[in-house]
């Protein structure tokens, strides 16, 4: 008997709980290019956002905002907080863009 | 601005606005032939909003975006929504409803805002083709309608 398995199964605790897999999309395009990265859930979201600025060439997101994809809406979310602080697990669409422009 | 010019950094912004971005955001596009990007919003509960930007300039000038119906049409009744982005009354050069907000050549034609040019924020990224597509889309999502 996997003794570690079954803790992991009983504590609801397994392995997958430490990481999240995340997709980034924008309108410069989506990080990674196809498919999920997986991160640790204690990583701040910024990390992986300033992944999406470089190898999309972004030059500049002041103002912009991330917010996580759900099948009832959009939720925002706060980047300087890691995974587990905005309540986030498993798979992950987050969008990132510009906030509403100025005006009127 | 060239023609061929604007076409190629025109060509060059849409090129990511992909039906994967579609479907992810809710957004469906009708045309991304220069010189036009016809896009609708929709959103579950939502009436679909559907833009017309036109970028003939592109981006010595900023596009000229109206808004309609789902089908089409030009959209007449003003939009139900907290922003100020969506401002119903008429623009006084293009005589309708008008998005008020930096990107759109609406508002900076406008008499108000002619002492905030577009030459301060163009070839910024959240003044792209779909970065205006998207500031206007967060606008949109604090509505009802």
């Amino acid at each position: 008997m996997n003794t570690e398995q079954s803790n992991e199964r009983s504590d609801g605790h397994g392995p997958d709980s430490h990481f999240v897999e995340v997709s980034i999309s924008t309108t410069a395009g989506f990080f990674p290019a196809e498919g999920f990265n997986r991160v640790p859930v204690n990583q701040k979201v910024e990390v992986e956002l300033r992944k999406t600025m470089e190898a999309l060439k972004i030059r500049d997101t002041a103002g912009w905002v991330a917010s996580v994809i759900t099948p009832t809406g959009k939720r925002p979310i706060d980047p300087a907080k890691t995974y587990a602080e905005n309540g986030l697990s498993g798979e992950l669409e987050i969008d990132w863009g510009p906030s509403e422009g100025g005006g009127g | 601005m060239h023609p061929a010019a604007a076409k190629a950094l025109f060509d060059a912004d849409v090129a990511t606005l992909t039906p994967a971005l579609g479907k992810r955001r809710g957004w469906t596009f009708h045309s991304l032939e220069f010189p036009l990007v016809d896009c609708s919003y929709t959103a579950p509960a939502r009436t679909p909003l559907r833009l017309r930007l036109t970028c003939g300039d592109w981006n010595e000038l900023p596009p000229e975006i109206s808004l309609h119906n789902a089908d089409g049409t030009l959209l007449t009744m003003p939009l139900t929504n907290p922003s100020g982005v969506f401002n119903g009354s008429p623009h006084p050069v293009a005589n309708r409803q008008f998005i008020c907000m930096r990107g759109s050549r609406e508002y900076h034609t406008h008499p108000s805002h002619v002492g905030d040019p577009w030459e301060s924020i163009r070839g910024h990224s959240s003044y792209t083709i779909g970065g205006i597509l998207t500031q206007i889309w967060h606008a949109w999502l604090k509505g009802t309608g």
